[in-house]
């Protein structure tokens, strides 16, 4: 439809302060430091075009109310229970509704051919994504490129992202793998640049990232979007349970293969434990640190929940229990 | 707050200056200890380019799109 999503987030430890005095001290600090960063935003035509809102936790519900900027919201209802029919039929519908919403914008129609279109151009992005995570498992990539090149998915125009992820990964590609070593996988709170700050303290502590499940990174690439019709109907049913059905996000009530899937990934890449990290005021991956945790570990694999904030002066403290971590 | 407060108020244009200068520092120091890598290479300039410009709503309204429009999208699912 010639619209470019943009996802909002920072991970600028900085730029907190200019929302602290309006909003709640345990709020989360990515979302607080999205706010401080819309502070700097001159109103623009973009402010005509509503953001739009997935209701996934209460921090992101109650984003624009906290901002209390332009543009407005619009909320797509997603259905916390996403196994049964129900939750899926309601769950299109709000898609149906996006739909609609996007032509009223921008007086024009969505159909099947420029839908078909798109889902090739982001069918070929996640074929290029699952190489990256192909040569971050086989140790070629370190994790905090992987989470560099994540992390930039959507600021630019896809086909461009994509031929440059392409053109990185044949340069990558011919690098040989570091030292099988202590690899492990990192769950939790988004991780956005330029807070890297947990991906370097592994790597300080040495170890590395070999996978995660971080929505700000592998987690963007739940899979393809399977049509069984290429018909408009059709299509749009696949796209709605690719960003359904296949999400594994915390939020969600049954969400037991979220849990299947981590394990997955430790057993078939022999990665030996979980650092689980959490921001402060990040609800739904703390709740469930405390179902993952016992599950882990009575299948022999190791865990450590990082509790921290958008600040340095926890730094030491992590990289001492990293390393402790890392010598087990 | 909105751009009228933010004017008539010296003291919050002051700070709002001096945020502005930190983002930047933060973001540069970022992007150089990523370069000073043993396994860094310039392809990967791109993709740092594209993370150091974290006002992006004013951004892609230039270099997304020949009708310069965007959308911006808030969260994932």
């Amino acid at each position: 439809m010639g619209l470019h999503p943009l996802r909002l987030g920072s991970g600028c430890f900085c730029v907190g302060r200019l929302s602290a005095s309006h909003s709640p001290v345990l709020m989360c600090p990515l979302l607080k430091a999205t706010m401080g960063l819309l502070q700097f935003q001159a109103p623009t035509q973009n402010d005509t075009m509503p953001w739009v809102v997935p209701t996934t936790c209460d921090w992101v519900v109650k984003f624009q109310e906290l901002a209390n900027t332009q543009p407005e919201a619009y909320f797509l209802e997603l259905p916390h229970l996403h196994r049964g029919e129900k939750g899926q039929q309601r769950w299109l519908e709000e898609i149906y509704g996006l739909v609609r919403l996007l032509e009223n914008q921008t007086g024009r129609k969505l159909n099947r051919k420029t839908l078909l279109s798109s889902v090739q151009i982001f069918m070929h992005a996640w074929k290029v994504f699952g190489r990256l995570i192909e040569l971050r498992r086989k140790r070629v990539l370190a994790g905090v490129w992987f989470m560099v090149a994540a992390n930039s998915f959507l600021l630019d125009s896809i086909e461009i992202w994509t031929e440059r992820v392409h053109q990185m990964l044949e340069t990558v590609a011919t690098h040989p793998p570091a030292p099988e070593g202590n690899g492990v996988f990192l769950a939790g709170s988004p991780i956005i640049f330029p807070n890297f700050k947990l991906l370097h303290l592994i790597e300080t502590a040495g170890m590395d990232v070999y996978g995660d499940d971080l929505c700000t990174s592998e987690r963007i690439w739940p899979g393809a979007v399977c049509y069984e019709e290429p018909s408009y109907r059709g299509i749009m049913r696949a796209l709605a349970e690719r960003y359904h059905k296949a999400c594994i996000c915390p939020t969600f009530a049954d969400n037991e293969r979220r849990i299947n899937s981590i394990l997955n990934t430790l057993q078939q890449h022999h990665i030996r434990g979980v650092v689980y990290h959490v921001l402060k005021g990040c609800h739904p991956f703390d709740i469930e640190s405390f179902n993952l945790e016992p599950r882990l570990k009575s299948r022999g694999y190791h865990f450590l929940k990082i509790e921290t904030d958008y600040v340095q002066e926890d730094s030491q403290n992590i990289l001492t229990r990293l390393e402790a971590f890392g010598r087990i | 707050m909105n751009e009228i407060a933010v004017k008539s108020n010296p003291r919050r244009q002051r700070l709002l200056q001096r945020v502005r200068m930190e983002i930047h520092a933060e973001l540069e120091a970022a992007r150089l200890q990523l370069q000073q890598r043993a396994d860094y290479h310039p392809t990967w300039d791109y993709f740092l380019n594209l993370l150091m410009r974290p006002l992006a709503p004013d951004r892609l309204q230039a270099e997304v799109g020949p009708s310069g429009e965007t959308f911006m999208q808030f969260g994932t699912v």
